[in-house]
């Protein structure tokens, strides 16, 4: 039992504090490097730890990294007004409603497999709960309330209309998001996530590797291309991010829901969004890409399709390789995510809600029928 | 009476006529260099040739139109080829040395040889050798500058020195390319009229070291005025720019001056420009002009019903105008009875222009307050009063001899333009305008009435941002009223209904209650003034 | 019924286009083909870093004023106010002071340009005779604090002088023979 607590509290520090948190604040300058240069600039370089140094290339300046630390200094010590009318404390709750809730779904979240450090051996898993899929469904909703709330205390119509905007398109978008999700669900035969994750690299029962047409491992994305492909669509939209960037939408409602927000607390909802596309990726990593599995390595070691051979290594290092390779799947899908932001043009209000209900929807429930067929048949 | 045509006008003038003073009779300019009305004609710059023909037989070579006297049948053309060719011929010659130095030279602006070239010149220089080198920026005189190269030899300051000053100083030197103009072996261009060759010479060979690069002469405006500096009353333009003076030149006005000015009278401007008297002082400390016009007026409510104490000295150099205005005010609701004429000393006086009453106006204010008034002396009458005020400031000729009995006055009250002792001395001095600044009428020597008119911005105080300062006048914290504007305030104060509040209206009255005014319209009286009758 | 206005056609859209994700999938091709080329090589950034680095003007561009020196180091402006009665903005204040024993007997007490009012339109530029006043400098009037400061003295429009070599004045055998 107290291993179990000492384990649990290791690893909610660890996928907290060492992976989320920075993985999000790093996000936040790499978002504005990377759109920079996809834009053909060169974007904010020019934070440095050398003071009055003229030549910019004798500047420490880390590739602008410092811009983070300046950011957070910044927001730190702003001004932390409390608005005069609308509901105060209502205003100073909602981005901590719209901040923590997201975080909760680490918990479920398997970042790495099997490991056994001094003797004492975990799943790389915070909770391993039955419900699972489910739970993240859960607290993404409560995130909403945290948006709305938001833009209701600020008594300003432009956060009112991002507030707005943000719930219905909040809302209309988990039913997609659940229904994509179901074919693999049916696939997999369960919600929680290690079992999925397992399930998309597995061994048969004869110790040869089950994959597909004998060389595909069974990832989500294989087997669920369309769901894929559904999921990132509902997801980005769930993430309010650019194109489904309506709530913001500062060409329209000058800042959307955190209009009336300055200092931390609006840091908190920037903070949060990014928060979101790191678990996003997450999410998306254990679904569809194979969570921590690296192909071909198994428990045991590499076995190469085609009978190429083998190649045996030690548990507890696949365990460690698969961890990083996790991490490493998180960064590339939420670079890629950024890519999507920087590419896409924001749609219209209508239009998003269109897209959820009138094509998203009827193409998810088919997905989830055509997959029934098929199972059915195998 | 010769009947001709020029250019097809046709003219008649009285014989003895040269063509030049019969073209400007018909508005046609023909250029000249040395041709000038106060002078004899020389005819040596050959800018003004002109073809003649009389009687259908033509000359054929060109004739100078300043030199030619008009006969019946004459037929003269001015702007044929051939007179055009001959006028860029005699440019190119008056051009072949001249340093073409404009940006250094004061003329620039108001040169012959600049505007000339511009309307008949025009050619492409054909000079391939090196230019002849003369004198430059050579003092000749006190206040005048040669600067031989730029001479065209025009000869008008030498006759104007053997002619008008007789004086002789100046005469042309050497030959052909080196001729030249200069001053006489051991002579100085001294006069007392010298500064007129700077006018008169049609291009910057002689300048004036008075105002010598203080302006380039473009900039300059020009208000007819009247000289201040003798009973002569020069007929006078004031060149002023912002508020500053920067010259006054002769106009011309031959009933009077001629052409004409002395040096004296020229640099007059410099009392306007400086040592002003800017602010409300007492006893020489500054006070605000509100406090002195309430202790102004309650000085004279002392007075009411000894109304024989005060007296008013009227400074020679007011205005008719204002001369009148103040006697008015005085004399009708005040009752004051005592007028005296405050005069400078005589000074030197020649048979030309420089008359030895230095006062531009004695005859006019003489006038207004009356014969009996003009020859009190101030020495006699100083005794009898207690508040004396003074209109103009000029310190008294008699100065040194009343200055004991002056400080025994009870109080002085002065209307001042400049600074001087009587102003250490008052009790009150209110800064006035000066005679740049405003309108009016002085009565000369020859009982001529001529009237000055006042520059623009006359208040001469203008923030000049580029400058980050002010004008060379001073700095103003309160506003600068005329002698009229005073009385106004004056009156206003001790609410009297008093009417004569504007230069019109004055000279409205002064029709009715002097009998030299009479016949006088003001409209009538034009730059060029007109005689007062004797009676 | 006559017809109105122009018919224009409307763009058919493709497969590809009608199913959107193939048409994403290139427009991250292109973002993803910029930003490995520009995070690699800077193939298209065209970005200058301002301060240390400056696009250089055209060789006509005209900026601050400078007033040049003739060879002696003096000032070669004679006062003749050329450039003031130019400047349409009449920014140029210039006091003129006689020289007294130089070749050329005018120079400027003081020249004063109002780089506030100047409209920068190079016509006391074109005006001056002497190749006194120049605006070659390619640099702009730098910020101040206050108004007072944008208004250049003598001094500050020598900073950035240089030498001309333009011939000027009379000649030294004949001035002040007397």
């Amino acid at each position: 039992m107290v291993e179990l607590i000492i384990w649990t509290i290791i690893k909610i520090l660890f996928i907290l504090f060492f992976v989320t948190l920075p993985l999000a604040g790093v996000l936040t300058v790499v978002d504005r490097r990377e759109s920079s240069m996809i834009q053909d600039r060169i974007g904010p370089n020019r934070a440095n730890l050398s003071g009055d140094v003229w030549d910019l290339s004798k500047r420490w300046r880390f590739l602008g990294l410092l811009h983070l630390l300046a950011d957070g200094i910044k927001m730190i010590f702003k001004e932390d007004y409390s608005i005069k009318s609308g509901n105060r404390w209502i205003h100073t709750f909602a981005p901590i409603l719209a901040f923590f809730p997201g975080l909760v779904i680490l918990s479920i979240i398997p970042f790495g497999g099997n490991v056994t450090v001094f003797g004492s051996s975990t799943n790389l898993q915070i909770a391993s709960f039955d419900s699972g899929m489910l739970l993240a469904f859960a607290f993404s909703s409560i995130a909403v309330y945290g948006i709305t709330l938001a833009g209701w205390s600020s008594n300003n119509k432009f956060s009112l209309l991002g507030g707005v905007r943000a719930t219905s398109q909040m809302l209309s978008y988990e039913v997609v998001l659940g229904l994509t999700l179901m074919g693999i669900f049916m696939i997999y035969g369960t919600l929680e996530l290690n079992t999925i994750v397992q399930g998309q690299q597995s061994l048969k029962v004869d110790g040869t590797p089950d994959l597909l047409f004998g060389f595909l491992p069974k990832w989500g994305i294989f087997l669920q291309p369309f769901a894929m492909l559904l999921y990132v669509a509902a997801a980005t939209a769930e993430t309010k991010r650019a194109p489904f960037d309506v709530p913001e939408a500062e060409s329209e409602l000058v800042s959307g829901f955190f209009t009336e927000y300055g200092s931390m607390k609006m840091g908190m909802f920037l903070f949060a969004e990014y928060a979101e596309v790191v678990i996003f990726s997450m999410i998306f990593t254990t679904l569809f890409l194979g969570g921590y599995h690296v192909p071909y390595l198994y428990d045991s070691g590499f076995i190469l399709p085609f009978g190429w051979g083998s190649l045996s290594i030690n548990p507890t290092l696949v365990g460690f390789i698969q961890m990083l390779t996790f991490l490493l799947k998180v960064i590339i899908v939420a670079w890629g995510h950024l890519v999507i932001r920087w590419t896409l043009p924001r749609f219209r209000y209508d239009q998003v809600l269109r897209l959820g209900w009138k094509m998203l929807l009827p193409l998810a429930l088919a997905n989830i029928i055509i997959t029934a067929i098929v199972l059915s048949f195998i | 009476m010769p009947t001709l045509k020029i250019d097809g006008k046709e003219i008649t003038v009285e014989s003895n006529t040269t063509i030049i003073e019969a073209a400007k009779k018909l508005g046609i300019d023909i250029p000249v260099f040395c041709y000038h009305e106060g002078l004899s004609i020389a005819a040596n710059c050959r800018m003004c040739l002109v073809e003649v023909e009389v009687n259908g037989r033509k000359f054929n070579k060109p004739l100078p139109a300043c030199h030619t006297i008009v006969s019946d049948g004459m037929s003269v053309q001015t702007d044929t080829p051939k007179v055009k060719k001959t006028r860029e011929g005699v440019l190119e010659f008056l051009f072949l040395n001249h340093p073409i130095d404009c940006p250094i030279c004061d003329q620039a602006g108001e040169c012959y040889l600049q505007d000339h070239y511009m309307a008949h010149g025009a050619y492409e220089s054909r000079l391939d050798t090196e230019k002849v080198k003369k004198n430059k920026a050579i003092p000749i005189g006190e206040h005048v500058i040669l600067d031989s190269e730029r001479c065209v030899l025009c000869s008008r300051c030498v006759r104007f020195t053997k002619e008008i000053s007789k004086t002789e100083e100046l005469a042309i030197f050497n030959r052909g390319n080196h001729s030249e103009i200069g001053v006489v072996a051991g002579k100085s261009l001294d006069n007392d009229y010298s500064l007129n060759v700077v006018d008169i010479c049609p291009v910057g060979a002689l300048t004036s070291r008075d105002f010598r690069f203080k302006k380039r002469v473009w900039y300059l405006k020009t208000t007819p005025s009247i000289c201040t500096g003798c009973s002569m009353g020069c007929n006078s333009s004031i060149e002023y720019e912002n508020g500053t003076i920067y010259r006054i030149k002769p106009r011309e006005n031959r009933d009077v001056n001629g052409w004409w000015m002395c040096n004296e009278g020229r640099l007059l401007y410099h009392q306007i420009n400086s040592n002003r008297l800017l602010s409300t002082l007492s006893k020489g400390n500054e006070i605000s002009q509100k406090d002195a016009l309430l202790r102004f007026v309650e000085i004279i409510k002392n007075h009411k019903n000894s109304s024989e104490k005060i007296g008013v000295v009227l400074s020679a150099n007011l205005s008719t105008e204002s001369a009148f205005a103040i006697k008015n005010l005085f004399q009708e609701f005040f009752g004051v009875k005592s007028f005296y004429i405050n005069v400078k000393k005589d000074g030197k006086s020649d048979d030309l222009l420089i008359k030895a009453d230095k006062n531009p106006n004695r005859k006019g204010i003489s006038l207004v307050i009356g014969k009996e008034n003009a020859e009190k002396t101030l020495k006699d009458a100083i005794k009898k009063h207690e508040t004396l005020i003074f209109w103009g400031g000029d310190l008294p000729s008699e100065f040194d001899l009343i200055e004991s009995d002056l400080k025994k006055v009870k109080n002085i009250i002065l209307f001042a333009t400049n600074k001087n002792i009587l102003t250490d001395i008052a009790d009150i001095s209110f800064p006035i305008t000066s005679i740049a600044q405003e309108r009016g009428t002085f009565v000369n020597i020859q009982n001529r009435l001529q009237q000055f008119y006042p520059i623009e911005k006359h208040q001469a105080l203008i923030y000049n941002p580029t400058n980050k300062g002010v004008s060379q006048v001073g700095s103003l914290t309160e506003k600068i009223y005329n002698p009229i504007e005073w009385l106004v305030n004056i009156s206003k104060k001790m609410d009297y209904n008093y009417s004569l509040d504007s230069i019109f209206k004055i000279f409205a009255q002064m029709r009715k209650e002097i009998p030299q005014f009479a016949n006088i319209e003001y409209k009538n009286i034009g730059l060029n003034g007109v005689l007062l009758e004797d009676k | 019924m006559a017809k109105k206005g122009i018919v224009v056609s409307k763009h058919k859209y493709t497969l590809s286009e009608k199913l959107y994700y193939p048409e994403i999938l290139k427009g991250m091709g292109v973002s993803i083909r910029h930003f490995f080329a520009n995070i690699v090589k800077k193939k298209y950034t065209v970005t200058l870093q301002y301060p240390e680095q400056k696009e250089s003007y055209a060789e006509r561009f005209r900026g601050k004023h400078r007033l040049m020196t003739r060879e002696d180091g003096s000032l070669r402006c004679v006062a003749c106010m050329m450039c003031a009665t130019a400047c349409p903005a009449e920014c140029i204040y210039i006091e003129a002071e006689d020289v007294g024993d130089s070749l050329v007997e005018k120079r400027a007490k003081v020249f004063v340009i109002d780089e506030l009012r100047c409209i920068f339109c190079g016509l006391c530029v074109e005006a001056c005779p002497t190749d006194a006043i120049r605006m070659d400098t390619g640099e702009h009037v730098e910020p101040e604090y206050t108004r007072e400061a944008f208004i250049y003295d003598k001094k500050k429009l020598l900073q950035n002088s240089g030498r001309s070599v333009a011939i000027q004045g009379g000649d030294p055998d004949y001035i002040h023979k007397n």
